[in-house]
């Protein structure tokens, strides 16, 4: 299975970078490993204020992504989830509902 | 002692000297409360999310302050906050848990700092190694690219 770490090896050159695992034509194709953005990227804090980095998590509508897009740790999914609700009590980001146009350099997130 | 950080937005089409001279209102209000200013972050104006009181953008502004009692002072200056015209959303959040919390996090990755170092620079060393073994091998892709499956 994609997910199983036997699998992949426990070589550390399977996990350099978020797109190790490509889909192969003719094969059966892996789905791209899912990495915790704020792990690594080493941010200790996730912060209301920074929307820029909160967008990423959300959907066209400005609905916060589930874990299973995110690929976020139960815990930054929490932080996620308190910044991202700040965020909208400021008017920083919108409730859900709105279309909301993403920044054209940044990629949407999983 | 507590921290705070007052976020609020103020009408995005006053003049530069209402604006600083609202700024400076709150900011006064803290002290006199007993509080200590220790950051002021003024963003300027930004596009709102949504619609609030019928305007579409707002001047940001955030203000860090610590304060021994804080339920006082807060409520206070967001009783003052409510009924001022020139703002038109404002949010207090306490911080000094979370501050204490990055702290320790901080420190925490500076302990592990050199470790991590390493770490890296091994990954680097095995795959500069891995590269070199690659390259000896005629015919082989160039290095970077994954091996082909089965070969």
């Amino acid at each position: 299975m994609p997910d199983n770490p036997t699998s992949e090896g426990p070589k550390p050159a399977a996990r350099s970078g978020p797109h190790a695992r490509k889909k192969r034509p003719g094969k059966r194709y892996f789905r791209r490993r899912k990495v915790d953005y704020f792990s690594v990227n080493r941010i200790d804090q996730i912060d209301y204020k920074d929307v820029d980095t909160l967008k990423q998590f959300l959907g066209g509508r400005g609905k916060i992504n589930p874990r299973r897009r995110t690929g976020l740790s139960a815990k930054h999914q929490r932080e996620l989830r308190k910044a991202v609700k700040r965020a909208r009590n400021l008017a920083l980001l919108p409730f859900a509902g709105a279309i909301v146009k993403k920044k054209p350099g940044v990629k949407p997130h999983a | 002692m507590r921290i705070y950080e007052l976020g609020f937005i103020l009408k995005p089409d006053l003049p530069h000297e209402t604006a600083g001279g609202a700024i400076e209102a709150v900011q006064q209000a803290l002290v006199d409360g007993g509080a200590t200013i220790d950051k002021v972050d003024d963003w300027g104006k930004r596009k709102l999310a949504y619609r609030v009181q019928g305007f579409w953008n707002g001047h940001y502004v955030f203000i860090q302050y610590s304060v021994q009692d804080g339920f006082a002072i807060t409520s206070e200056v967001e009783r003052r906050l409510r009924v001022a015209d020139n703002i038109i959303k404002y949010m207090t959040i306490r911080i000094d848990e979370d501050l204490k919390r990055l702290k320790k996090a901080q420190a925490r990755r500076a302990k592990r700092a050199p470790r991590l170092a390493a770490k890296l620079a091994a990954r680097e060393a095995a795959k500069a190694a891995e590269a070199k073994a690659k390259a000896g091998v005629p015919g082989q892709p160039a290095p970077g690219q994954p091996p082909a499956p089965g070969a």
